[in-house]
């Protein structure tokens, strides 16, 4: 029995021993241990930023679904801090914060204090109060592309995104400063600018076809919401955002043509004031034209209210090229006759009455008659000659009626709104002969 | 035989389990990176002036997770941080510990104060979050960077937050009188912000934010006199027209001094004489 015993013992313990030397370990995943990795990924993406001693140049935009971008010069030192620059605002002196990288939901690059990257984040910024552009301090490094390193937003993964190319300066201070102060002026005159017309644009040609949007541009927020009237009358759209560079400017997300994401445009001035991009049989550009590509949202001139008064409290709505204009004849005005007008109002539009334009100056008030006619959204003048200006006072006003009233073609109407914090609606005339040329209104009845 | 027999059997044992042994579990180096952080000259100033006397850490490079994630905040300019800390420690931390005693402010304390340099907007009300106090172990401060140390207005905001907040830690330590609560209940409200601070006092509450709930009433008392000369807190309290107001803030001011009293053997005015003497010295 004993013997019987022993042998199962052996037998026992043979089979035991073979199956606990038994090679039942998975295949490594990894070729070294999980801190080590951590490690090496963070000191990967701080070799990187420290591989270059003028710094790079970033393109950040916080939510390409809601905002556009902006351009960052950086630099990163060893001893942990960042010098920096950007195009957020006028102040575009390299200001030095201090910077972290750190192993949190993945290798991250922390901003740790406030530096121009904040400007973005700032929820005090005006208009966007509480807001600001939604930006971050913090970004998950995602990929190195042959030195172009790209950090996403960790709170949006999917449309904020910071990317980093080697800015290839001699001299980070000056170079920095000259490039983001010159993606800052392109910016406003994108809006700004004496050439800028009423009609933005974007235009895609691919394939021998034509598409054109009206661009839709926000100017504070700088998204884009470009918009076309298909044959069967519905509406198409796309959406981005624009970070103006120092030679272009850079759409995100790209727009996707059958396939061909074009995100890179170039300024080209040669032929009206466009930005241009070209890529594997796809022209598109981003500009202002001459007429709109989409009809207006018209003003019902005549019809809606009595009175339309010239309005000096948003001037912003008027263009760039007209206030210009009458900035500089108020001036000559003022220098030269000691006038100054207070208003200028169309009257009589819409109850039978004769209409005319009147001119209210410290001098007196000068009126003009005229008729009109509206067709199609556009506003034609005609001065009837019954006036109760002098010859000369009418000859000094000239450039002013010119401006007004005098557009050969007419002026197309469009709806802008309401008037500040007032039920009056607001609209604009823009000289259909120089669409540069607009003149913002509101109205009255009476 | 049998002897020899358990013997083969322990040395196949032992054999057994050494084979199977390769030695790859053997324990080596950490792994963790122990490699101390950077200190710049306000990290070096920071632990000498608050973690190493009082265990008060000041945080001031962001990190995320400091603050509600779904704010839209940032952190502050270093060259705003020392001038707050300098407050926190002239103004709040010194008074304290000269009425106080030497260990006050090192056993009752929050363990962390997180400075942010922006405004704190709260979404969907016309408010801002100025500061926070977490379970009584850290005090967040927010928008430092927009104070100005030239304006003793400026310096008060800071320090009216923290004495507000260190007044909720001193609370959660040792509560208040339940009856404080009682004085005036009726015009608690959630929608505080609609009244100005001048209304709110018309109504028995020293601010607007007082007359939201008993625990910020209590701690608002707490804030308005140790951030006001008691000339000018008295002043504030006379300009109230409604008698009958004035004498619940009388009376909440009576239960808030008996409270530091009885308490923690505080005289409140010795303290308020204190903080108002710092306030104004940090004027530049």
């Amino acid at each position: 029995m004993k013997k019987i015993n022993i042998k199962f013992w052996f037998v026992g313990l043979i089979l035991v021993s073979f199956l606990s030397c038994s090679d039942n370990e998975t295949e490594t995943l990894f070729p070294d241990a999980p801190a080590n990795r951590a490690a090496q990924r963070n000191a990967e993406l701080l070799d990187l930023l420290l591989s270059q001693p003028n710094g790079f140049k970033g393109v950040y935009f916080t939510k390409n679904d809601e905002f556009g971008g902006f351009t960052y010069y950086l630099r990163f030192n060893a001893d942990g801090t960042v010098d920096m620059t950007s195009d957020f605002d006028t102040e575009t002196a390299v200001e030095s914060s201090s910077y972290e990288v750190r192993l949190g939901t993945t290798t991250e690059l922390v901003f740790t204090t406030r530096n121009h990257i904040q400007k973005v984040s700032d929820p005090s910024y005006q208009p966007l109060i509480g807001t600001g552009f939604k930006g971050t301090s913090v970004f998950q490094y995602f990929t190195n592309d042959n030195g172009t390193i790209t950090l996403r937003d960790i709170r949006n993964r999917d449309s904020g995104t910071l990317v980093l190319t080697p800015a290839n300066f001699s001299n980070f201070e000056t170079e920095s400063v000259a490039s983001v102060e010159t993606s800052l002026a392109n910016r406003d005159a994108f809006i700004n600018s004496t050439a800028v017309t009423a009609f933005p644009f974007l235009s895609v040609e691919a394939g021998g076809n034509l598409t054109e949007f009206a661009l839709n541009y926000d100017g504070v927020r700088l998204f884009a919401n470009p918009t076309k009237f298909n044959d069967d009358g519905s509406i198409a759209d796309e959406e981005f955002g624009i970070a103006f560079t120092e030679d272009g400017l850079i759409i995100s997300p790209a727009l996707d043509v059958d396939g061909v994401l074009i995100n890179e445009f170039t300024f080209d001035g040669s032929s009206g004031f466009e930005y241009v991009a070209t890529k594997e049989g796809v022209t598109a550009k981003i500009g202002y034209g001459n007429a709109p590509v989409t009809p207006l949202d018209a003003y019902a001139f005549g019809v809606r209210a009595t009175a339309g008064v010239f309005n000096m409290d948003e001037r912003f709505k008027s263009s760039t090229a007209f206030n210009n204009f009458y900035d500089a004849f108020a001036e000559f005005l003022l220098n030269t006759y000691s006038v100054v007008v207070g208003n200028v109002v169309f009257w009589d539009l819409n109850n039978g009455g004769q209409p005319y334009i009147e001119f209210i100056t410290n001098a007196g008030r000068f009126w003009w008659d005229l008729d009109f006619e509206v067709t199609n959204g556009i506003v034609v003048f005609t001065p009837t000659g019954n006036t109760n200006a002098s010859a000369g006072v009418t000859a000094i006003f000239q450039p002013l009626l010119d401006a007004f009233i005098g557009a050969p073609s007419g002026y197309y109407l469009l709806n802008t709104g309401t008037y500040l914090n007032f039920s009056n609606r607001t609209y604009s005339m823009i000289n259909v002969d120089d669409p540069t040329m607009t003149i913002n209104y509101w109205d009255f009845s009476y | 035989m049998k002897k020899y027999t358990y013997i083969v059997f322990a040395f196949m044992i032992l054999a057994f389990a050494m084979a199977c042994d390769d030695g790859s579990d053997a324990v080596g180096e950490s792994q963790i990176d122990t490699t101390p952080p950077i200190l710049n000259d306000l990290d070096v100033w920071l632990r000498g002036n608050f973690v190493s006397p009082y265990n008060i850490e000041i945080l001031y490079k962001w990190d995320i997770n400091d603050t509600d994630i779904d704010r839209f905040l940032h952190p502050p300019f270093e060259s705003s941080v020392r001038p707050v800390a300098e407050a926190l420690q002239k103004a709040w931390i010194e008074p304290y510990t000269q009425v106080g005693g030497e260990n006050f402010i090192k056993k009752i304390a929050p363990r962390q104060f997180t400075l942010v340099g922006s405004f704190n907007f709260n979404p969907n009300s016309p408010t801002i979050t100025l500061g926070l106090a977490e379970a009584g172990t850290k005090i967040t401060l927010f928008n430092i960077d927009f104070l100005d140390f030239t304006n003793i207005n400026d310096i008060k905001r800071p320090l009216k937050t923290v004495h507000h907040e260190y007044g909720h830690i001193l609370n959660q330590n040792i509560p208040f009188d339940v009856t404080y609560g009682e004085i005036n209940p009726a015009d608690y409200t959630a929608q505080w912000f609609n009244r100005s601070d001048a209304e709110a006092r018309e109504l028995g509450y020293i601010t607007a934010y007082g007359s939201s709930q008993a625990g910020e009433d209590f701690v608002e008392m707490v804030s308005e006199m140790l951030t006001n000369s008691k000339e000018d807190f008295d002043a504030i309290v006379e300009s109230i027209s409604d008698e009958e107001s004035k004498g619940i803030i009388r009376q909440k001011e009576a239960m808030v001094v008996d409270y530091y009293k009885t308490n923690f053997g505080i005289d409140l005015y010795e303290l308020q004489a204190l903080t108002e003497a710092a306030t104004q010295e940090l004027v530049n």
